[in-house]
């Protein structure tokens, strides 16, 4: 893998996308370990897998308005919708209904990718349509990345750090003491909002780097392995970037050796690996970790 | 109206021996989903529908790759592997970690079916297995595989699926007292003699098998919402468990019917046949239609009854009466 490494980093392109996957992973990691503590990780599964119908509904919008159909701001516009109805459907299903959180997760998120597999089967039949592009976007294939990818990685990463950053007390607050935090008067719809938002961010923009299906992996799975070693919520945070972004570059390395390899599946094995390697090596039982009460 | 017409002529184009074939196999799979389903949703683990059926692909490829063939003893002993696996991973996160079941789950399953979806693409040279096809299904395809059953030459998915929806309602005859008291008070479960633990591994095994048995059909994705959707339909109407999954078969009988039809009328309808669109896919399109439905029911309950939790937090304690 060395030489891999090697002969990509001599590569323009492939520092590019070694840069952009990293600094997703980077974010991705931040974000997930405030979804981690909250208690709302599999919200970004719901949010991942309704991206596809909002994908899908403006690579047509574009293709009848006569674009490409793969303009990269139209789909990725077309995600955040996507994210965002998946996000609203769940909490539509439980405050009409009562019914669990995760019943109402799983309903948004089979309903809706549902819909996305019956429009992207259209898609596909359209002539000259090139439904076939809109499909690496469900597992992902980094090798498509380019100079504007990174920019937006960067974007959103910038901004997963900042809003943590500025907001971190109340977030801390909202994770660990809920009752405490609404208390005091903070407001926790408003921040809850905020975490989502960002967790879309972060889908959308790794989508065509790890896929839809996969990337609440890259939310949660760094952010649970930098669990065992942190105290606090900043080092958790901190460590859970350092991991996410080198479970990324592993993964991008890892599957760009094989031919015809998707990202995404790689990159999760990489986060999975590392995961693996951080319980066998961490400390057991160190009292009061993050959320160690919760 | 010469789309309506377009319309008629869509359905007019169906043949009992393809698309009869379809419908049947989707309201199999529908009653085949509505037990374990309906206990999978009144004990509270409807996400680990979603993570059984995502867990399920490494088993299935693993499998296929190790044999070389689609034989289902092969299929079932991986993803039986592959569902165990998934299980024992995630309370072994849950603890370990101490984060919550569902980050604990997701961790899970998204590592095994990144796992599955890096061997469908090693064994995605030989045949029959294609990534695309597993995450989105291909039920279009399923009456074409015919095997001969009784002198008549009778899809392999319909009979698969069939015999499942059979199993599982044996199995939850067989056990049903033990089911539904460690479905409603385990502690009163585990005081009376019931072993809740036994419990989960029994839904669990019904829900692995019938993932099995209609993911070449639906898709790991949409069983999900073949298994969840219904159950959760009919838990709005009653709060008795029999009932509650006969009319989760129902609704998702209702919804294949549906779905088939948007499938085949939403080209000429929407005036997309000039643009060479023929038929959507139906697995994505029975989801669709019981996201639609359940929206439906949802939506009529809210209305009828005003009772709306004051506050989102305490939405979760739904009572869930025997």
């Amino acid at each position: 893998m060395t030489a891999a490494l090697a002969g990509l980093l001599g590569d323009p392109h492939a520092r590019t996308v070694l840069a952009a996957t990293a600094t997703l992973g980077a974010s991705c990691g931040v974000v997930g370990t405030l979804l981690v503590l909250r208690r709302r990780a599999l919200l970004g599964d719901a949010a991942g897998h309704a991206t596809l119908p909002g994908i899908v509904g403006a690579g047509a919008l574009s293709l009848s308005l006569g674009g490409t159909g793969r303009e990269p701001w139209v789909l990725v516009a077309g995600a955040a919708l996507g994210a965002l109805a998946g996000i609203a459907a769940v909490h539509w299903i439980r405050r009409a209904t009562r019914l669990p959180a995760d019943a109402a997760m799983a309903i948004a998120l089979g309903s809706l990718f549902g819909l996305g597999t019956a429009m992207l089967s259209a898609l596909q039949q359209v002539e000259g349509g090139h439904g076939a592009g809109l499909e690496s976007l469900v597992t992902g294939d980094a090798a498509t990345l380019v100079r504007s990818d990174l920019h937006v990685a960067a974007a959103v990463a910038t901004a997963s750090v900042a809003l943590t950053a500025a907001f971190r007390h109340d977030l801390r607050a909202l994770a660990f003491d809920e009752d405490f935090s609404r208390s005091v008067g903070r407001p926790a719809g408003r921040l809850d909002a905020l975490v989502s938002a960002l967790a879309v961010a972060n889908i959308v923009a790794g989508m065509r780097a790890v896929g839809l299906v996969l990337s609440v992996a890259l939310l949660v799975i760094p952010a649970a392995a930098a669990r065992p070693w942190c105290r606090t919520m900043g080092a958790m945070t901190a460590l859970a970037a350092v991991l996410g972004a080198a479970g990324a570059v592993a993964g991008t390395v890892a599957s760009a050796a094989i031919e015809d390899a998707p990202t995404g599946p790689f990159v999760v094995l990489a986060c999975a690996a590392i995961l693996a390697a951080s319980l066998v090596a961490a400390p057991r039982a160190r009292g009061a970790g993050p959320g160690a009460t919760a | 109206m010469s789309r309506a017409h377009a319309a008629i002529d869509a359905l007019r184009a169906w043949t009992p021996e393809v698309d009869g074939w379809i419908i049947a196999i989707g309201a199999l799979a529908a009653v085949a989903c509505a037990v374990p389903g309906t206990l999978l949703v009144a004990r509270r683990q409807s996400m680990a529908a979603d993570g059984i059926a995502h867990a399920v692909l490494p088993g299935i490829a693993g499998a296929f790759l190790l044999s070389g063939t689609r034989d289902l003893a092969w299929m079932a002993g991986g993803a039986a592997v592959a569902a165990v696996a998934m299980s024992a991973g995630s309370a072994f996160l849950e603890r370990r970690l101490r984060v919550e079941r569902d980050a604990a789950l997701g961790i899970a399953y998204t590592a095994l079916f990144a796992l599955g979806l890096a061997l469908v693409v090693r064994a995605a040279d030989g045949v029959d297995i294609d990534p695309s096809c597993v995450l989105f299904g291909a039920i279009e395809f399923a009456p074409l595989d015919r095997v001969t059953a009784g002198g008549r030459a009778v899809p392999r998915a319909a009979l698969v699926i069939a015999a499942t929806a059979g199993a599982n309602v044996a199995v939850a005859a067989l056990a049903w007292r033990p089911i539904l008291a460690s479905s409603f008070d385990r502690g009163f479960a585990r005081a009376a003699g019931a072993r809740p633990a036994a419990c989960d591994a029994i839904v669990g095994a019904m829900a692995t098998a019938t993932c099995v048995a209609c993911f070449e059909s639906l898709g790991s994705v949409i069983v999900v919402a073949m298994l969840v959707v219904p159950a959760c339909a009919a838990r709005l109407a009653c709060a008795r468990l029999v009932p509650m999954a006969a009319l989760a078969a129902a609704f998702g009988c209702g919804a294949t019917v549906l779905g088939h039809v948007a499938a085949c009328v939403a080209a000429p309808v929407a005036g997309l046949d000039a643009s060479g669109v023929r038929e959507l896919s139906t697995a994505g399109c029975v989801a669709a239609a019981l996201g639609a439905c359940f929206a439906g029911a949802a939506g009529a309950r809210a209305v009828m009854s005003r009772n709306r939790p004051v506050d989102g937090a305490h939405a979760a304690s739904l009572p869930c009466a025997p």
